[in-house]
């Protein structure tokens, strides 16, 4: 009975998600699945709100947010993982695979996982890369003879899944901590990331600037994901009408692993990782 | 009661901005749950208009030919956003060169093209969604370069753009 009204709920909050705006893509829901090794399934559905019919297609491929040499977070897909990757992409299968979904329409996606002999205990990771593309090919620009050209854009929403069997633990190591003004005169942070435990650290950073009096002068925060080692740059912007006086100020970051996004008892727990990083904002660097 | 509480986490990973269930009278559980992202795209094409053989013809992204999406999603959470680029418009075995510099494509949290940040769309964007609305808006330009010789026809290719939230 729960499960079934879950369902009529999860359908009911697409219908509602996708009704004001016509012109949208294809939502997938929820954007996080968690599968574990008793129950081996799962199901995840596609909506399409918009006014014409959408071919979609679903592909499971190794993947996992990480900083690139800027520090900017992207999520990297490996087609091909090696052996010593956590990779459940290669033995999960979603179906169907491809499907025309109409204006207004759903389709539920099964999940089914069929684990390797021996497998470890531990959380394994894959994406869900959904390709969508309007059926009606792309209009011809230009003139109505000549050379003409047509682009057509198909958008991938990539979503995370997690595969976990046994038992599984998580934890965050925070290496580093720096903080500054960068180039546009706003602030940011640097800091050195890495993962322990046999899961994916899902959690939050709270981010509190303070300045020498010990007085709370902006406070951020970004959700938070760390699958091995990582240097993350993350640019805070001010409030608004805010002015930073030159002086000395202190950003602490706290990671913790509260998640309201998440389902309560998907949410591995640990313990709060705080760090403080001093700086000071010289004359010609504030604002 | 761990039902309750599982099916109140399914809902609250179902999309609703935010939600507040009351159970059993006494039993308030408050949920501030993630949206699904999801990309217009069908806001604009990207038009490079009339082509002339020999002629490079290039579009800004701020131009109003530029192809343009809209990305929508939980308020003020980032999402990383990346472009896989065909080198060329097909038609059978001729082809168009297509290109894209790294002032190619913009961005902007409001749909003002005007004050948007351009970036690279070959090595892509982290950024935040509109604290507000979620929103993100996206433009594209790009430059086709066809031969002197360039066969009339109708060239066409396809991109991709995957968007993602980083933190999970």
């Amino acid at each position: 009975m729960l499960r079934r009204i879950a369902v009529v709920l999860l359908l009911a909050s697409l219908t509602s998600l996708g009704g004001s705006t016509v012109a949208r893509a294809i939502m997938i829901a929820p954007h996080a699945v968690f599968l574990n090794h008793r129950t081996r399934s799962a199901v995840f559905y596609i909506h399409n709100p918009s006014e014409t019919a959408v071919e979609a297609s679903v592909d499971l491929i190794f993947g996992y947010p990480t900083a690139n040499a800027a520090g900017e977070m992207r999520v990297a897909l490996i087609e091909n993982p090696g052996p010593q990757a956590r990779s459940a992409a290669q033995w999960i299968k979603a179906l169907p695979r491809r499907v025309e979904i109409e204006p207004g329409g759903r389709q539920a996606i099964r999940l089914l996982a069929q684990p390797p002999p021996g497998l470890e205990d531990g959380e394994y990771w894959s994406r869900i890369v959904v390709q969508s593309q309007e059926v009606a090919p792309a209009t011809p620009v230009g003139a109505s003879g000549g050379v003409q050209t047509a682009l057509t854009v198909a958008t991938r929403t990539i979503t995370a899944l997690y595969y976990r069997k046994g038992t599984v633990a998580t934890g965050v190591r925070m290496n580093s901590l720096e903080a500054g003004v960068d180039h546009r005169g706003g602030l940011f942070c640097r800091m050195g990331l890495s993962r322990m435990g046999t899961a994916a650290y899902l959690g939050r950073m709270d981010l509190e600037l303070t300045d020498e009096a010990g007085e709370l002068v902006q406070s951020w925060d970004r959700y938070l994901a760390v699958y091995y080692e990582h240097q993350r740059v993350v640019s805070l912007d001010w409030k608004a009408d805010g002015r930073m006086v030159p002086g000395k100020y202190y950003l602490t970051a706290r990671l913790v692993t509260d998640r309201s996004d998440l389902p309560a008892d998907m949410v591995l727990r640990y313990e709060p990782v705080v760090r403080t990083a001093e700086f000071v904002v010289p004359a010609t660097g504030a604002r | 009661m761990r039902k309750i509480f599982a099916l109140l986490a399914l809902v609250a990973i179902m999309g609703t901005a935010s939600a507040v269930f009351a159970i059993s009278g006494n039993v308030t559980a408050t949920a501030n749950v993630l949206t699904p992202i999801s990309v217009t795209n069908d806001l604009r094409q990207l038009d490079f208009g009339d082509i002339l053989p020999g002629i490079n013809k290039s579009v800004p992204f701020n131009d109003a030919n530029s192809g343009k999406w809209r990305v929508d999603g939980a308020a003020s959470r980032e999402v990383a956003i990346t472009f896989t680029l065909p080198a060329g418009l097909v038609l059978g075995l001729d082809s168009v060169p297509i290109s894209f510099n790294a002032t190619d494509a913009g961005h902007n949290q409001s749909d003002v093209v005007g004050v948007a940040t351009p970036f690279d769309p070959s090595a892509g964007l982290t950024q935040n969604l509109h604290g507000a609305t979620g929103e993100l808006f996206i433009w594209l330009g790009g430059t086709v370069a066809p031969s002197p010789t360039q066969p009339a026809g109708v060239y066409t290719g396809t991109a991709i753009m995957d968007v993602v939230y980083t933190g999970l």
